[in-house]
């Protein structure tokens, strides 16, 4: 097993013993770096996709809504009722009626700022804060209906499991399409190495004719392409972590939910695609040059 | 040194070398001769393994060259010089980088050994061409620094085959001078020659022994080369 850092260091001079071929050089650089941007995204949209998932099962878990229909007088007696019911609920952190203006905002997205929202018959709507371990739902709903038959309870668990399945499913289709690219990386590596080994038979025959070893032999074409496929990579990351820095920030106010742009420690994942793609690069140059030497005396 | 034992070469069909029997001592001299095709170069190959006897079997020092692994081969040809009439350089590196090749890829600092590069470089009369590219050396020069780069870790037995097969004559006793200096020094040569008169320029050189190749057997040359 050869050391990394004679990879790096001291097997410079056995890497020129390989004629450096600008042609497929800048190949396996610009393939690197092609497959490195794509590789940034797909993962960024992994981490994001897992972490909506997280926060459309989290956030949306621990909040209700309650909504209280009727009109005039009615609407305050059930209400009145209703709020005694969620006060007394085990499980009901806090409770806090949404205002006229509130449910303007919420609506102006879909009629517009100018809507005669005041003619509608919109429903009295209670925002529910909860403990999801401890309250339970039936029961709350049960209480409800005999004591506020106006109340309807929606735990969002409809809208939250379909949201929930669709950034899972994105999850396991980026981690899927990362694999892919992984694959496809490993594969065209290992076929620029086959064919630079292939125009390098002579240069071959004569460092066995001289005395190296395989292993040898083996680090001077791995020296090369690892080294072309990590200036790829990088260049390639650092594109993609560019575009994803241009990205909705979960941060920004507004995309809490939504935002895809990296948070926290995702920042560094994509640092990890130029190193893996190193380690594409070394064993499958490895893998052709071997193959190549075992027919070769 | 080297020995042969009923080794043959067989190429598809055809015998190239057959019953093999032969010996090379340490520190001897020998001439390889015979027309081209005759399988000469074959011989050379199989003694470095480059190529493999189909059967029977070739020692180097007293061990079975066909058992051994592809690291133990590599380390035989430490210790088989060979000069091949191509010289077979890596023409993007210089022609000092070259002859360094074998220090190189055995591992040993080249750094260290660079006085004795020199004396190298000094005893082939290439000092001035050692940042030269192979492509520009002249065919002389050329077979001067594949005798360079066959002796550089002083290696038991140089094999050289048709070293002189390029150049003009001047030369060719030059680089048979090289050879001979190597053999005073104890190194058992061999090469492999069409040209019957580098034979018997050589003959008051040194003692050499004749072997003649011929229809895919080798046996002692006449005494009236």
């Amino acid at each position: 097993m050869v050391r990394l850092p004679r990879l790096f260091a001291g097997d410079a001079a056995a890497a020129r013993l390989v004629p450096p071929g600008a042609h497929s050089g800048l190949t396996v650089s610009m393939l690197s770096a092609i497959m490195a941007f794509f590789a940034v995204l797909v993962l960024a949209l992994a981490l994001a996709a897992g972490r909506l998932a997280d926060d459309w099962g989290g956030s949306l878990a621990n909040s209700g809504t309650l909504q209280v229909f009727g009109v005039g007088e009615d609407v305050e007696i059930q209400a009145r009722a209703a709020l005694n019911v969620l006060r007394t609920t085990p499980g009901v952190q806090s409770v806090r009626m949404i205002g006229v203006e509130e449910q303007r905002a919420l609506l102006e997205p879909w009629l517009g700022s100018e809507a005669a929202v005041d003619g509608l018959p919109l429903p009295l709507l209670i925002e529910v804060v909860t403990d999801p371990m401890r309250l339970n739902v039936d029961s709350l709903r049960l209480r409800l209906e005999g004591e506020a038959p106006e109340a309807v309870y929606d735990d969002h668990s409809g809208l939250r499991a379909s949201l929930v399945l669709t950034a899972q499913r994105l999850k396991v289709f980026a981690y899927l399409c990362l694999a892919l690219i992984v694959i496809a990386l490993a594969a065209v590596l290992g076929l620029a190495a086959q064919a630079a080994v292939a125009a390098n038979t002579q240069v071959i025959r004569t460092l066995r004719i001289v005395g190296a070893r395989d292993r040898y032999i083996v680090n001077a074409f791995r020296r090369r392409f690892v080294m072309r496929a990590l200036g790829g990579s990088a260049l390639g990351a650092a594109f993609g972590l560019g575009l994803i820095g241009v990205l909705p920030q979960a941060s920004e106010p507004g995309f809490f939910l939504i935002g895809i742009g990296p948070v926290g420690w995702n920042w560094a994942a994509p640092i990890l695609v130029p190193p893996v793609a190193g380690i594409i690069a070394w064993t499958a140059t490895g893998w052709a040059v071997r193959r190549r030497l075992v027919r070769q005396a | 040194m080297i020995e042969f034992e009923d080794a043959a070469f067989r190429y598809g069909e055809t015998d190239v070398l057959s019953r093999l029997n032969l010996r090379l001592t340490p520190g001897s001299f020998h001439f390889l001769i015979g027309p081209s095709g005759a399988g000469k170069t074959t011989f050379l190959r199989l003694c470095y393994k480059e190529l493999a006897p189909t059967s029977g079997v070739v020692r180097f020092r007293g061990k079975t060259i066909g058992d051994q692994d592809r690291d133990a081969v590599a380390d035989l040809r430490r210790a088989v010089g060979v000069v091949h009439q191509d010289c077979q350089f890596l023409d993007h590196i210089t022609v000092g980088e070259n002859i360094a090749l074998p220090l190189q890829v055995s591992g040993l600092n080249v750094q260290e050994r660079a006085d004795d590069l020199a004396s190298l470089l000094d005893w082939v009369s290439l000092n001035d061409r050692v940042d030269a590219y192979p492509p520009q050396l002249s065919g002389g020069e050329r077979q001067r620094a594949a005798v360079a780069r066959a002796v550089i870790l002083s290696p038991d037995l140089i094999l050289a085959d048709e070293p002189t097969g390029n150049i003009d004559w001047d030369m060719a006793l030059r680089i048979l001078t090289l050879l001979v200096e190597l053999n005073r020094m104890g190194k058992s040569v061999l090469i492999a020659t069409h040209d019957l008169n580098l034979v018997r320029a050589a003959k008051s050189r040194v003692q050499a022994r004749v072997l003649r190749i011929a229809d895919g057997t080798i046996q002692p040359a006449a005494a009236d080369l």
